[in-house]
């Protein structure tokens, strides 16, 4: 008996999408359902399983064809942690995350400031400096190993013409992650640059006035007004600047496969080599993990220092 | 606030002036150079770097590399894999969202957990079980492959219901009382008010999976359905002496997200802006 009533009370839900005859209450959980369904299905199947199945696989020897997959416990971790190549990747991936936070921000910061003057051009200056920002990174990348180039490139044309050094570029260990860093700033910048931008003009003009009326000076006013309020802002630029730049890998794909000895490792890159190229599906899983432990760690970290949010 | 135009002040904007002219200059001349390049001859491009204009411009380079490689295949793949990524995203995106934001069900709370804890998984996390799940579905080599992992980006889901939270429940209830369904109420008020959050995240999610480059590299083996932003990457390795062919590529590949962005401009960095702030 209360079955068939369910069962009723389906049907009339169901034939509820039919236009004209709705009739449905605010309690019906199972339209909703129905509307969210899709989206956690393809949560759970994409991300949660695979995520789970990570750490899984990465306690396990794991190759694709192998019929037999050994469990090993902690050895890859043990591994990994002797391993001096993940140790070049894990600097070099931090260097060039704080190489991104200490010089790609703070100009993204001036920039935004210069274009909230609104000064004549502005639309063409903004959409300049975004331009880098809608390319992809494989195009930038081809571009600038070009610009690079030690012989034929601009960049060492021009250095020189006005008898400046002319580095190696991408193609000395020294200098190669610095190039890439220095390519990925100048392709990112726009992006925060934005992000700021929609910050400050988030910032109501009375703040300014009541500030000019009491006789702060220019100065005065960006640090007590504008840098306080701006603070969620930069809070989130900082968070995703540092999540995005974890990732890298494109760049050291398409510039240098990881050379000149290993010194454009990143951990992305020998994560994809030891798992695609290698079938190290276990080994690069650990290496995934460590990946997730050290994102996950830092937006905390940021959460706790800097998460308190200004209201206005 | 009274004008002043003190001479203090024009210093500064001339200053500002300057500033921004020399990073917008920094930013077009990379484009600006690798066009002029690529329209030099093969046998030209390294003898006149510091002859800017090429002297007499061929499309030589571009013949080449297309005539060599399956290009128009590589864009087709591109084109169905990214308005695919974006159509279903949207759809997903939209109703997940609304039912996060609107919806009264048992498990909500659940749901919305799941959702900002995927946010913070690197999706690099996932390529190896995903690889696995794949090749077990026989599904490697195929659009439905290189797309779910996009479709199950997160980002959308929570950006759309921030946006739905701010449409007030005095709108829906009414709807109700017209009798809406709750589907009706999606597609006939929610819907056409989400339009402006819609285009941000749908122009979002163009340039992100039209870069898109690890995970179809990881999946596809099939030269045939290479996305062209891994078709392209590929060839730095055959093409390492023949610059100017690379450089068509490279331009051919930026072609379509230049001019929709030279179109679009505003939504574009509306798109960023909106997304960016409310994330």
């Amino acid at each position: 008996m209360a079955q068939s009533q369910s069962l009723r009370r389906i049907r009339r839900q169901l034939t509820g999408y039919v236009p004209d005859f709705a009739t449905a209450s605010s309690e019906d959980d199972l339209s909703w359902y129905l509307i969210v369904f899709p989206k956690v299905l393809l949560f759970s199947v994409v991300l949660l399983v695979p995520f789970v199945g990570a750490f899984w696989i990465s306690l396990h020897q794991w190759e694709p064809l192998a019929t037999q997959h050994p469990f090993v416990g902690l050895d890859n971790y043990v591994a990994l942690f002797r391993d001096p190549i993940f140790w070049d990747a894990l600097v070099n991936t931090a260097g060039y995350s704080l190489a991104l936070i200490a010089i790609d921000v703070p100009i993204a910061l001036g920039l935004a400031l210069l274009l909230n003057m609104n000064l004549r051009g502005t639309k063409f200056y903004s959409a300049a400096i975004f331009l880098p920002v809608v390319t992809s990174w494989v195009v930038v990348s081809l571009i600038w190993s070009w610009l690079y180039n030690p012989q034929y490139g601009l960049i060492n044309a021009a250095l020189g013409t006005v008898g400046l050094p002319q580095p190696d570029w991408l193609q000395s260990s020294k200098t190669a992650l610095a190039s890439i860093a220095l390519m990925s700033i100048w392709k990112h910048v726009g992006f925060n640059m934005v992000i700021f931008l929609a910050g400050l003009k988030g910032i109501p003009d009375d703040f300014y006035e009541a500030a000019i009326i009491d006789g702060a000076n220019r100065w005065q006013r960006f640090r007590y007004i504008t840098l306080p309020l701006l603070k969620p802002t930069s809070f989130f630029v900082v968070v995703v600047t540092l999540i995005f730049s974890f990732r890298l890998y494109t760049q050291v794909y398409v510039m240098t496969q990881g050379g000149p000895v290993h010194s454009t490792y990143s951990i992305v890159f020998y994560f994809w080599e030891q798992g695609f190229q290698q079938f190290n599906m276990g080994y690069a899983s650990a290496i995934a993990v460590v990946l997730f432990l050290i994102v996950f760690g830092l937006s905390i970290v940021q959460q706790r220092t800097w998460g308190d949010t200004v209201e206005y | 606030m009274k004008l002043e135009r003190s001479r203090g002040d024009y210093l500064r904007k001339g200053l500002a002036h300057g500033i921004l002219l020399t990073a917008s200059a920094l930013a077009i001349i990379p484009f600006a150079w690798a066009l002029l390049a690529s329209l030099k001859p093969e046998n030209k491009i390294f003898t006149t770097i510091f002859r800017i204009i090429p002297e007499d411009p061929t499309f030589a380079n571009y013949v080449n590399v297309w005539l060599q490689n399956p290009l128009d295949r590589w864009i087709l793949n591109s084109l169905v894999i990214t308005v695919g990524v974006v159509y279903f995203t949207l759809l997903l995106d939209t109703l997940a969202g609304y039912a996060l934001a609107k919806g009264k069900f048992r498990g909500k709370s659940l749901v919305y957990t799941l959702v900002i804890g995927t946010l913070v998984i690197p999706p690099q996390v996932v390529l190896v079980p995903l690889y696995i799940e794949m090749n077990m579905l026989n599904w490697s080599n195929t659009y439905w492959a290189v797309m779910v992992l996009y479709i199950a980006n997160p980002f959308g889901t929570f950006m759309m219901r921030q946006f739905f939270l701010t449409i007030p429940d005095s709108l829906i209830e009414a709807a109700r009382m017209d009798g809406c369904s709750t589907l009706q109420t999606y597609t006939r008020i929610m819907l056409p008010l989400a339009k402006p959050a819609l285009s941000s995240l749908g122009v979002f999610t163009f340039i992100f999976t039209w870069g898109a480059f690890l995970w179809p590299l990881i999946i596809l083996d099939d030269g045939a359905m290479y996305p062209l932003q891994v078709g392209i990457g590929l060839l730095t390795g055959r093409y390492s002496s023949q610059w100017g062919q690379l450089l068509a590529a490279a331009i051919l590949a930026a072609l379509p997200v230049l001019a929709a962005y030279l179109l679009a401009q505003r939504t574009f960095m509306e798109g960023i802006a909106l997304s960016g702030g409310k994330g």
